[in-house]
């Protein structure tokens, strides 16, 4: 019988042979195992074999972090834990086009750093996520806060480089649109790292701009939902439009914030510099008409205070249109229940979502809603998406759930 | 499994739709044999009506009905070729092997349009202009006008990513498009708006797919209000690039025009309907007989007398000749109309409410001062506006002069598209006439939407130059790192570019076809170059490559 | 073999043909019929190059390609459609004539006939004469379908004191339009001057059907045998007769649907809706197409003969289009468009000749007192 200890440290000779040796970190092993080790490729051709590498030792690629049942439910495959962060070059900065080209282990935080130091920022948040890489956040489809001028975040990428899981490598520049076949690159947006690695991304990037974010008080949904529509047929294209209501356990946020039972709901705008269809006064002075004028106006990194971070939201999230929206606040009355979110506001109505451990009938309400409107499974395409991933990744090394 | 014969197939389909939404009759044969395709002009020209016609068209009722006749098709390997409008320019209709052409033109009901939510649900096959009559009605606006509005259907918009003209404002048709409703081959009714937790986003993988994955049925689209004002304003540059940095400055600084179009020199002076400057007059005449074929000229009021003024004072055969003429020395006419001491000319418009009209529009005429620009009244924008779909009936002229006419939308970002402009440019005007404008402008860039025109003495010759022309125009292209298309889409004419477009990244659209058309029924031969399944039919030879 | 053709009379048309064969189908949201159809083989792009390949010898003539032909309900929206001003009437009369010469005939021509009309009902009205100074040329589908439709007319001459105007023998006769539009030229020549010795030395004619009023005012002449007289139409009369007639306005939401050949041919738009203004007390409720742009309803350019299913699904849509107006009521001033729309229409929607609303809002001459 062979050592369980022989393959795992060949495999760590041959790992080795492509990336350095202090690019290699081991993880710890149980016993039986085929080996784990986090590597952290530091380019291109480095990550191309890495993925080569695993594909012919049916190595398991992660793109997260160790997980205790990982090995179980692996058996003696060998795993690999991508990390990205020494790709993290900003290959190409475009200030004519106002495009940045970068690869994908860049966090977030860094980006914008240099980009500022140009007087760029991106479509994307730049608070939430500041520590993940632009790469994670284009995987998970991390969609959380777009508003209407920018759109959503797969609207901020112009063009992904992929690697496949035999190591062929896609990707181009981009161009502003296309009409040349499917948008191919979407197929990798959102959908956790299963069909292939993003390596770079080529992102829109706009001036930036000085950030005000105005909020105001409602005493109900309605008013607040009225209030904004009323602002967006106007003509108000801002960055963003929320409206919350701060979570049961943050008690203090919703005091430190400004609001009050009489008027729990909270509408957050961020108008981003003059380009936001209307000018700032004009839109202060459309939402203080109806509702109450938080002063000091908010920072937009408020949600830390008033609701769960976004990685750390676990409830659905569904879409909703106006007329929906509309409903809602009807059947909910005064009765708002805390913890409720809707994102993306724009002129097709938002995103919808409530924090878990809320109860009481108006919650139930809510929950109603997004259940309704949240795909019943199964769901056809679910055969389709487990068929594209046969095809693209027949040994099923990228991200695998564990068959 | 032995194919069926004709008569298996018939009654087949016969069964599914019913026999009098199913033909075989030659009228019908010639009509879907072909879509606009510049180069199935040139077959009709030299005579050839129906190079590939179907062996039968169907018209299924609604969507199960779709379901039903691509089951069939799928389970006996015959090849389905889906069809709107038949508009296309690229060939992407045309049933190179023959098979069923499934007109989905009966499911055209508008099903729901929401007003609270700004949104209209639709069947696919309703034509573009019936769609716009009926949200104007609403009070709503789709912001979708492609030149072939009259003629094209939202599943075609949708499956070749269509864009209209006032693309900048409104975007192109998958910014347009919240979800689709899509039947694959083997009958699944895929709804877009149900996207799973961690699945891709099938709406833009199905978008642009030109009929090879499944047959769209339907789509929720977002609309927009009616403009409540609108405000045209043109202006001149003297030097392209001047325009061209207006152009940027407008975009990048956050605004929308919905219209935003810079003219080349040459369709600047067509666009303009005269040419004031005095001119040399053998240069004169071989200009004026170029721009009497494209030019919609001069005041916008009396149509027979518009009419009149663009044929000018010509007889056909005397403007035979002059084309003729012009045509045959592509290279000396570039050269003369590159010459032209014309300034360029930009369009830009603005709609929406009154007061932002009028604030966006001041600050574009701003920018675009500073770039350079030279007001130029709201005259040539409003003439734009009255006839800016009247280009595509510009064409039949030439065609029944026996020249040949095409245009080629290609895209960059800003930092590429004069290196792409004048490569492309380059690459053609050995070839043919050619002209441009950049419209379609976006934050990050824009595209180049190239006109030209040749002549050959006979239809054989004018395919070769049209093959040869595009083989050129695209390989400039894609050095240049642009796009080869914007909005036409790829068919058979762009199919040879499309590895160096997509490279690997086709391989995506391999693993779908394996997954959802694994008999490779759904319009073969088309979109990309290799057919992972050569099941559907063994006769790739006749392939539209000449 | 195909057959070759000598120069045909379609060469005359060569240019149109050309123009529109080459072109992507610009005026295919016009066509009422390709619609119904939802085809684009019986579009006018896909007519008109069906003729130029015919014309070019391309395609053999047989039934199966003619029958193809006869999809068009000549609405002219089409050619209102197209830069190029093509008529596709024209080529269409044309190829379909060219079709009959050479004895190719899918539908038969007693389809297109029609044998003299009975006037019993007419002639009952007391000032029937032959030869009337003005004559009432009420056409063969009011003479058919809608005969009260015609007493109203004369009945309201007779409250207004117009006593000059009368059905005479020419009443009798159809103008021919079917046999012209479906090529039958001989035949239509013969009727045509039956029609013409009838009326001729009538100062004035009256004529109730836009298509037979076009066929008298512009085909006809084509022919040499063009009306030396006044042509009016209906809406002509009824308007002069408002002008002193003692009117209770009616109080209902009316529509109006426009005759393609009223509106588009004879561009006899503004006449028909300043009767109707006068006699209504409401605005009239206009359609979602209207006017010039107004939607053919199928009941004209012999299609009911032709393509009769057709024909409804295009009356259909006109109903549809009469509901999302919300209205229950519509008016027509061709008796073609009454009939086709009488023919769909659901219990809900009351469809009337115009003539019928004026009769109802007409007390009397104001003049008479």
């Amino acid at each position: 019988m062979i050592s369980p200890h022989t393959k795992p440290t060949s495999y760590l000779d041959e790992l080795r042979r492509i990336v350095p040796t202090e690019q290699i970190e081991p993880q710890i092993d149980t016993a039986d195992d085929g080996g784990a080790w986090a590597v952290e490729p530091a380019t291109q051709i480095e990550l191309v074999e890495v993925l080569k590498w695993a594909n012919g030792r049916h190595a398991a690629v992660f793109t997260r972090r160790p997980r205790r049942h990982d090995a179980d439910l692996l058996g003696r495959r060998p795993r690999i834990y991508l990390r990205g962060r020494r790709m993290k070059r900003v290959k190409d900065l475009d200030i004519v086009s106002g495009t940045v080209t970068v690869q994908s282990g860049i966090t977030m935080s860094e980006l914008h750093r240099i980009l500022e130091e140009r007087s760029f920022t991106t479509g994307f948040p730049t608070r939430p996520w500041r520590q993940e890489s632009i790469g994670s956040v284009l995987a998970a489809a991390l969609d959380a806060h777009w508003g209407p001028r920018y759109g959503s975040m797969e609207d901020q990428v112009l063009s992904l480089g992929v690697v496949f899981p035999d190591g062929s490598v896609a990707g181009g520049r981009g161009a502003p649109r296309k009409a040349v076949g499917p948008d191919f690159d979407r197929l990798f947006l959102g959908s956790r790292g299963r069909y292939g690695i993003i390596y770079e991304a080529t992102l829109r990037i706009y001036p930036s701009a000085t950030r005000v974010a105005m909020s105001y008080a409602a005493p109900d949904l309605t008013t607040a939902l009225e209030a904004v529509r009323g602002g967006i047929a106007l003509g108000l294209d801002p960055r963003a439009i929320e409206l919350l209501t701060p979570a049961p356990d943050r008690a203090w946020g919703r005091k430190r914030v400004g609001l009050t039972d009489d008027r729990p709901v909270l509408v957050i705008v961020e108008p981003w510099g003059p380009l936001a269809g209307r000018p700032v006064a004009w839109i202060d002075n459309h939402f203080a008409t109806t509702l109450e004028r938080l002063e000091p106006p908010l920072g937009w990194n408020m949600h830390e205070g008033l609701l769960p971070a976004p990685r750390a939201w676990a409830e659905p999230v569904v879409g909703v249109r106006w007329a929906r929206l509309l409903e809602l606040a009807q059947q909910l009355g005064r009765d708002v229940p805390p913890g409720l979110w809707v994102v993306r506001m724009s002129r097709h109505g938002g995103w919808l979502s409530l924090a878990s451990g809320v109860d009481g009938p108006s919650a139930e309400i809510v929950r109603a809603l997004v259940q309704e409107l949240r795909p019943a499974g199964p769901l056809p395409w679910e055969r389709f998406e487990d068929g594209l991933k046969r095809e693209l990744d027949p040994k099923d090394i990228l991200n695998p759930t564990g068959t | 499994m032995a194919r069926l014969s004709q008569a298996e197939l018939i009654a087949g389909l016969s069964r599914i739709v019913g026999a009098e939404h199913l033909s075989t009759t030659r009228p019908d044969r010639i009509a879907y044999s072909a879509d606009f395709w510049p180069k199935a002009q040139i077959w009709k020209q030299g005579g050839d009506i129906e190079r590939y016609p179907p062996d039968c068209v169907v018209w299924p009722a609604d969507e199960a009905e779709v379901g039903k006749v691509l089951r069939f098709c799928h389970d006996h390997l015959i090849p389905i070729v889906p069809y709107g409008g038949g508009s296309g320019v690229c060939g992407g209709t045309i049933p190179i092997h023959g098979g069923v052409v499934v007109d989905v033109k009966r499911l055209s009901k508008v099903t729901a349009i929401d007003h609270a939510s700004a949104v209209v649900t639709a069947e696919a096959g309703i034509n573009g202009q019936h769609l716009e009559d009926r949200l104007n009605a609403a009070g709503f606006t789709l912001g979708h006008f492609p030149s072939s509005i009259m003629c094209s259907t939202l599943g075609g918009w949708l499956a070749a990513r269509s864009a209209g003209q006032f693309s900048s404002r409104y975007g192109k048709i998958e910014d347009m498009v919240l979800s689709l409703r899509v039947v694959f081959p083997d009958g699944t009714v895929l709804d877009t708006s149900e996207r799973g937790p961690g699945g891709p986003d099938w709406t833009q993988l199905v978008c642009g797919s030109e009929g090879t994955l499944g047959i769209i049925t339907g789509a929720e689209l977002k609309v927009n209000p009616l403009p409540e004002a609108r405000r045209l304003r043109a202006f001149r540059f003297r030097h392209l690039e001047d325009g061209l940095r207006g152009a940027r400055a407008v975009m990048q600084a956050g605004l929308r025009p919905m219209v935003l179009r810079l003219y080349d020199p040459f369709d600047s002076l067509i666009a303009l309907g005269k040419d004031k400057s005095p001119q040399p007059s053998d240069r004169q005449s071989l200009l004026d007989g170029i721009r009497g074929l494209f030019s919609g000229a001069g005041a916008t009021s009396e149509r027979e007398g518009l009419l009149r003024r663009r044929l000018g004072p010509l007889t056909h055969t005397a403007k035979r000749a002059a084309l003729v003429g012009a045509l045959s020395a592509p290279a000396i006419v570039n050269r003369l109309a590159a010459a032209a001491p014309s300034p360029c000319l930009m369009i830009v418009g603005f709609e929406g409410p009154a007061d932002a009209v009028h604030a966006d529009a001041w600050s574009a005429g701003e920018l675009l001062a500073e770039a350079g620009g030279v007001d130029a009244g709201a005259g040539p924008g409003e003439h734009w506006l009255a006839h800016r779909y009247d280009v595509s009936f510009k064409q039949s002229r030439i065609y029944d002069m026996g020249g040949f006419v095409d245009t080629m939308e290609v895209a960059a970002t800003w930092d590429r598209l004069e290196g792409m402009y004048a490569a492309v440019r380059r690459a053609m005007t050995p070839l043919v006439f050619v002209m441009a404008h950049f419209s379609h402008a976006y934050r990050e860039g824009c595209s180049i939407y190239f006109t030209f025109a040749g002549f050959r003495r006979d239809a054989a010759r004018s395919e070769q130059l049209y093959d040869r022309v595009w083989r050129v125009a695209t390989d400039a292209v894609v050095s240049a790192g642009g796009t080869v298309s914007h909005h036409h889409g790829v068919g058979l004419s762009k199919m040879n570019a499309m590895t160096q477009e997509h490279g690997h990244m086709l391989r995506v659209w391999r693993a779908l076809k394996d997954v959802v058309d694994p008999h490779g029924v759904m319009n073969p031969g088309k979109l990309f170059p290799e057919a992972p399944h050569k099941a559907a039919e063994p006769d790739s030879s006749t392939v539209g490559v000449a | 073999m195909t057959r070759r053709l000598p120069p045909s009379p379609l060469d005359r048309h060569a240019q149109a043909l050309a123009l529109c064969t080459y072109c992507p189908s610009l005026c295919r949201h016009a066509c009422p019929v390709a619609t119904a159809e939802s085809t684009d083989t019986t579009s006018p792009w896909g007519l008109v190059s069906l003729v130029e390949h015919l014309r070019k010898g391309r395609v053999e003539l047989d039934d199966e390609v003619a029958r193809h032909l006869y999809h068009c309900a000549n609405c002219r929206a089409c050619t209102e459609a197209c830069v190029h001003d093509n008529d596709v009437e024209e080529v269409l009369v044309a190829a379909r004539a060219w079709a009959v010469g050479q004895g190719v005939t899918p539908f038969p021509r007693s389809g297109f006939e029609r044998a003299p009309l009975v006037l019993d009902d007419i002639r009952r009205v007391e000032r029937f004469e032959r030869r009337p100074a003005i004559s009432l040329l009420p056409g063969r589908v009011a003479l058919d379908s809608t005969p009260r439709v015609i007493d109203a007319l004369l009945a309201l001459c007779e409250r207004l004191d117009i006593d000059a105007i009368s059905c005479g023998e020419a009443a009798a006769l159809d103008v021919g339009y079917d046999l012209w539009f479906a090529g039958f030229h001989t035949e239509f020549v013969a009727q045509a001057r039956k029609v013409h010795a009838a009326i001729s030395g009538a100062q004035e004619l009256v004529v109730m059907s836009p298509e037979a009023l076009y066929t008298l005012s512009h085909v006809y002449p084509r022919y040499g045998l063009g009306f030396e007289g006044a042509l009016l139409h209906t809406s002509d009369l009824l308007l002069q007769l408002l002008g002193s007639a003692v009117v209770k306005r009616v109080d209902a939401r009316v529509a109006y649907h426009d005759s393609c050949h009223l509106a588009r041919h004879l561009d006899h738009v503004e006449v028909p809706r300043q009767v109707l203004r006068r006699v209504l007390s409401r605005p009239i409720v206009e359609l979602a197409s209207h006017g010039k742009e107004t939607l053919c309803c199928g009941g004209t350019g012999c299609l009911g003969t032709t393509a009769p299913g057709t024909s409804r699904a295009q009356a259909e849509a006109v109903i549809a289009q009469c509901f999302e107006a919300g209205v229950d009521r519509v008016v027509s001033f061709s008796p073609e468009c009454v009939d086709a729309l009488r023919a769909v229409a659901p219990a809900g929607l009351r469809v009337d000749h115009a003539v019928s609303l004026v009769a109802e809002a007409i007390i009397g001459d104001s003049a008479a007192g």
